[in-house]
């Protein structure tokens, strides 16, 4: 599954991250994990690759998507976006 | 138009007029003989002009019946009218209607079947109309009018009754009362709700959420059977309350009445004048005339029985309602059905003979 | 740059992204991924956007889709199979101010719906439709449907749709586009977040045409069953 989820990044994307990464620090996200069904877009689509899915599994018996390296997170959104169940909450400074 | 007036109309006529009279919201109907002069009158008359009213042909008879219950859900009155195998079409959105506890008007100018049949009358979809037609437990409250002025005046009562119980009613004519001319007063002028109006006393009507109360959802799918089975009881409570005190039902000579003719619609009317051609023949003859056909004049028809030596039930098809009458009557007396099928109308003379015949096997056992 | 603790930043950074009101709380039934709540989630925000959760009125379909009024917090009709453009036809016309729009998909629109689609749209209803074509049904367990592609596995075309038994899909928009009754037509993808974003914009835009009065307005939106895989 981890092997489909890394196809989805853009070679470019994972070029500016570096770029992006070494300078700022500026997002941040809520994830309402109860909500989360583990379906892993978001791990997929982070440019930042600051998410996971948990090893323990939620109420729901899911899997459920955990930010992993918070201090990567550049506040994008993306998560947000292209999360089915509307579970993240997303800031940037 | 002055208030009251007395034109010489079609019963398709009469109840076009009268539903752009009582402020009907809207009428969506499709061609389908013998009841085409509702819509054509209604377009011809575009009250959509006058009183805002909707009028629209649809592209089907399931599109039609979708449209009023899109228009039902919205707290407005809507109806649609057909005939028959149209009707038939109809079923499924009569059950949502039902399900979904929502008031409408359905009109069916009966014609002979099956299948596509015959133009002519008939009385065919009494087991249709009374006993479901679509799928799942549910009622109809079903008027049948026995003549153009009471094509014109079922209509406010129709309305009433399904928004007083959230049912779906239906006015059960057939294709001689839709097409007869008769002389009849229209009902007196009444103006459509506001919407505000509608918001107000129709709290469940889905017309845009307000911050002030939670969302309204009209479905009536529920997959918790607990749920569904609590759902339904409730409505074959309300069914009851309905039995309880809508049924409805004329009596001619019932008084001193030695045999009882029973018959509904266009046969009622036909059967008045057989009554009188009995009495000068010396059989007191007395006709009881169901109005509502559901809730089913049971009572009415008991409480006669005890009276009669037998009861004739007389309607333009195979046997239907002589069923709810051989119910009512609990095996008292005997009773007999004379029909006549495929569009074919009896005379009163005919009946008459039927009548004298029953009567006079009856007495000599 | 000086680097901020993630508490900072929530406490005094900017929302990019927040659930919007307009989703209830309860718990979407879709499978993990499902594109329906993706689309669920994009109708909200846009209504939300708009400003109008009082004047808006839905019009659920038959379908995966058939929960949809427990999860928008708006007024909700519940259509039959199908009949979700007729349902609409009157809501619309008899609340001529209220944004009326269906959300249904292909089994419902493009099968059992095709006369009331093509209908609705001829004659330029003031409605939106969002239509979600994932190609199949999903509900009912991944049965063929007519908009499957040839060749696609199904659980009603084990071999493949094959066009000598099954004919060929059916493009509904390409009928529709042909209407003159249609104000506004998209298609538009749910698979990336560029895609999310053009596909939110375009329910936007049917939205407003709708609004406008500029005649029937459909979104076909590309989806993808996850589920129902052969």
């Amino acid at each position: 599954m981890n092997q489909t989820i890394g196809k989805c990044i853009h070679p470019l994307h994972k070029a500016l991250l570096g770029a992006v990464r070494a300078t700022v620090r500026c997002g941040a996200v809520d994830i309402d994990a109860e909500r989360c069904k583990g379906c892993g877009l978001c791990v997929g689509w982070c440019p930042a690759q600051t998410l996971a899915l948990s090893a323990e599994a939620n109420l729901r018996g899911y899997r459920h998507s955990t930010q992993v390296r918070p201090r990567d997170c550049i506040g994008c959104g993306t998560c947000a976006t292209v999360c089915p169940d509307g579970c993240i909450t997303c800031y940037r400074k | 138009m002055t208030e009251q007036t007395a034109d010489l109309l079609k019963g398709n006529e009469a109840l076009a007029l009268a539903a752009i009279r009582y402020g009907c919201d809207g009428y969506f109907g499709y061609p389908i003989t013998p009841q085409s002069e509702v819509l054509e009158t209604l377009m011809a008359e575009a009250p959509w002009e006058t009183t805002g009213m909707v009028v629209m042909q649809a592209e089907s008879e399931p599109a039609a019946i979708n449209m009023v219950y899109g228009g039902a859900a919205c707290g407005r009155r809507v109806m649609t009218s057909s005939s028959g195998p149209g009707i038939s079409l109809k079923q499924e959105g009569i059950s949502y209607l039902a399900g979904a506890e929502l008031p409408a008007l359905i009109v069916n100018v009966m014609r002979g079947g099956p299948g596509l049949g015959t133009i002519q009358p008939s009385q065919a979809d009494y087991f249709q109309a009374v006993k479901g037609g679509g799928h799942g437990d549910y009622r109809l409250i079903v008027l049948a009018p026995a003549g153009v002025q009471d094509m014109a005046d079922f209509v406010s009562l129709a309305f009433d009754l399904a928004f007083a119980y959230r049912v779906p009613a239906m006015i059960l004519a057939d294709g001689a009362i839709g097409q007869m001319m008769e002389k009849v007063t229209l009902p007196p002028w009444r103006r459509r709700l506001t919407d505000a109006e509608i918001a107000e006393r129709y709290p469940w009507a889905a017309v845009g959420k307000p911050a002030s109360r939670s969302r309204n959802v009209l479905t009536s799918l529920e997959l918790d059977q607990a749920v569904m089975e609590r759902k339904s009881l409730a409505l074959q409570e309300r069914y009851a309350r309905i039995e309880a005190a809508e049924t409805r039902s004329e009596a001619y000579l019932t008084d001193d009445a030695e045999m009882l003719l029973v018959a509904f619609g266009s046969a009622a009317r036909i059967y008045r004048k057989t009554v009188d051609l009995a009495r000068q023949r010396g059989v007191r003859l007395g006709l009881l005339r169901p109005v509502t056909l559901w809730p089913f004049p049971t009572q009415a028809i008991a409480r006669l029985v005890g009276q009669v030596t037998s009861v004739l039930v007389v309607e333009l098809n195979a046997g239907q309602m002589v069923e709810d009458v051989r119910l009512a009557a609990g095996g008292r007396v005997p009773v007999e059905h004379y029909g006549r099928l495929g569009g074919v109308v009896f005379s009163p003379d005919e009946i008459l003979e039927a009548a004298l015949s029953q009567w006079n096997k009856t007495n000599r056992k | 740059m000086k680097r901020t603790s993630t508490d900072t930043i929530r406490r005094e950074g900017r929302v990019v992204h927040r659930r919007t009101p307009l989703l209830t709380d309860a718990h979407m039934h879709y499978c993990p991924g499902c594109n329906h709540a993706t689309v669920h989630r994009l109708v909200a925000e846009v209504l939300d956007e708009m400003g109008l959760q009082a004047d808006a009125i839905g019009i659920g379909s038959v379908g995966c889709s058939v929960f949809i009024y427990n999860y928008i917090d708006i007024d909700w009709i519940q259509a039959s199979h199908g009949r979700a453009p007729a349902v609409a036809t009157a809501v619309k016309r008899l609340n001529p101010s209220r944004l009326v729009f269906t959300y249904q998909g292909d089994g419902d629109l493009a099968a059992i719906g095709t006369a009331e689609t093509i209908h609705a749209c001829n004659r330029g209803e003031n409605i939106a439709i969002i239509y979600v074509n994932n190609s199949i049904y999903g509900m009912t367990g991944g049965q063929m449907a007519p908009t499957t592609p040839l060749g696609m596995r199904t659980s009603t075309t084990p071999q493949g749709r094959d066009a000598r038994l099954h004919g060929y899909p059916l493009d509904i928009c390409r009928l529709l586009r042909r209407l003159s009754g249609v104000g506004f037509m998209a298609r538009r993808r749910v698979d990336t977040p560029r895609h999310i974003r053009t596909a939110k914009q375009a329910i936007r835009e049917a939205f407003e045409c709708s609004l406008a009065g500029r005649g029937t307005a459909v979104v076909e939106i590309m989806a993808e069953c996850l589920t129902n895989k052969f």
